[in-house]
């Protein structure tokens, strides 16, 4: 059954299609929020918000606007930024862009994950930007700041990031094969 | 904001790199970019992939904290669709079909026609230090509110969203002279008017959201000549790419529209 499926039934208040629902997205949800909030305890907070959130919304879940794991990570990315930048004012959150590199979190992520295919192919794909595009993509994705900070962060006009942005998406887009 | 410009913007959106001001700009250019709404709906599933390159499974305690919060939530309902049975989109008259969504002949996209429009609204939110709707705008819309609308739950909705600061605002003018103003928050708006010529007795002017699937009613404005100037109407169930649209219907309504609207601006 597709996540799509279960999400028909989860709106028809299916606690069974929930479940299954949450065992299949909450990886990604949690590894999601998990980088842009860092705090363990705040993400665990933070994925719960997301699932409650999308059982409670469930029936207004369109898919002619994208796929299930698409809304719930849209939804989770929106919630974790929020919450760091609620906190932004009294946390000493570390800016640098040496602390974002991917290869980091490989190594923060990989005893907890499994290392699966889809992950190695992430991976890959990530390797197959050039630097700049890949640093844009990871500190937006990855780290929630916006094209502005990331444009202060690397030091590059802004155009030249909103359209690394892209670009970078784009060639993400046809590695992963995303249709 | 160049074309050009706002066409690049679809990688940061898709990322939710944008901030408000920006979102907001480039949400209104969407509604009449295809190209650009596929290529947002692409770039946004190749962002979920993303997430699972960072995949975690969080502890097995947070399954049951999620599962037990889940069985205390009550859920919310299906966005409103229309229309009813018998009342099928195909039975709107020829007149209508221009204002359905991306098929339209302009009337009423001022936004997408009218960048400076754009740029006014953004230049106005910033002034405002990002408060959302001007609070001029919102004692003269409230002054009107307080002379147009006797029901007191429907005021208190009508305030609710005129002093929401996330509220955005889409104008558009009216054919045969005055405009109309929708602010919009959330699922919800208010239509606010101005300037709008009377009409004739037995005349009412109707609301409707426009739907590539169908069109809705959202009840009655004032009737005959106290149709003219300034009114308020809250208006509910929305999403965006939604048009509100106004027509001249009989005094008590029609199930759908009987005559070609004279404004219709996209949410």
């Amino acid at each position: 059954m597709s996540n799509e499926d279960l999400i028909t039934l989860v709106a028809r208040g299916d606690e069974s299609a929930f479940e299954r629902f949450y065992d299949a997205l909450v990886p990604g949800v949690h590894g999601v929020v998990l980088q842009v909030v860092r705090n363990p305890a705040h993400a665990e907070e933070v994925t719960q918000e997301v699932f409650v959130e999308a059982w409670r919304t469930a029936a207004r879940f369109d898919a002619t606007r994208g796929s299930a794991r698409a809304w719930l990570t849209t939804m989770a990315r929106r919630r974790a930024i929020d919450r760091v930048r609620a906190a932004q004012a009294s946390s000493d959150r570390d800016l640098r862009v040496g602390s974002a590199s991917m290869d980091r979190d490989a190594d923060v992520t990989a005893d907890a994950a499994e290392v699966r295919l889809e992950q190695q192919q992430v991976r890959r794909c990530l390797g197959g930007l050039t630097e700049l595009q890949r640093e844009a993509v990871t500190l937006a994705f990855y780290r929630g700041h916006t094209h502005r900070e990331v444009a202060g962060l690397l030091d590059v006009p802004l155009g030249t990031v909103k359209t690394r942005l892209r670009d970078g998406l784009i060639r993400l887009r046809d590695c992963l094969g995303v249709a | 904001m160049a074309e050009a410009d706002v066409h690049t913007m679809t990688g940061a959106y898709a990322l939710d790199a944008l901030d408000d001001v920006e979102r907001r700009a480039f949400e209104r250019h969407l509604d009449g970019c295809a190209a650009c709404r596929e290529e947002v709906v692409t770039l946004r599933e190749t962002a979920a992939r993303l997430a699972e390159g960072v995949a975690v499974a969080p502890p097995a305690a947070l399954r049951d904290r999620v599962l037990g919060q889940v069985r205390t939530t009550p859920q919310l309902p299906p966005l409103p669709r229309a229309p009813a049975p018998g009342t099928a989109p195909d039975a709107s008259p020829p007149g209508w079909a221009p204002f359905r969504r991306h098929a339209g002949d302009g009337r009423g996209r001022a936004d997408v026609r009218r960048p400076w429009m754009v740029a006014a609204a953004v230049a106005a939110v910033l002034a405002l230090g990002g408060t959302g709707f001007g609070v001029a705008q919102w004692r003269e819309a409230r002054q009107a509110q307080q002379v147009a609308l006797a029901a007191q739950d429907q005021a208190r909705q009508v305030a609710d969203i005129l002093g929401d600061p996330q509220a955005r605002q889409v104008t558009g003018a009216v054919t045969g002279g005055g405009s109309v103003t929708l602010v919009v928050a959330g699922d919800r708006a208010v239509l606010s008017t101005a300037d709008l010529p009377g009409l004739p007795a037995g005349r009412t002017y109707q609301l409707w959201v426009v739907r590539p699937d169908g069109i809705r009613s959202a009840g009655l404005g004032p009737a005959a000549g106290a149709a003219a100037g300034s009114w308020l109407r809250p208006v509910g169930g929305l999403r965006t790419g939604d048009q509100v649209a106004v027509s001249v219907e009989p005094r008590r309504g029609s199930r759908q529209p009987t005559t070609t609207p004279v404004v219709a601006v996209t949410v």
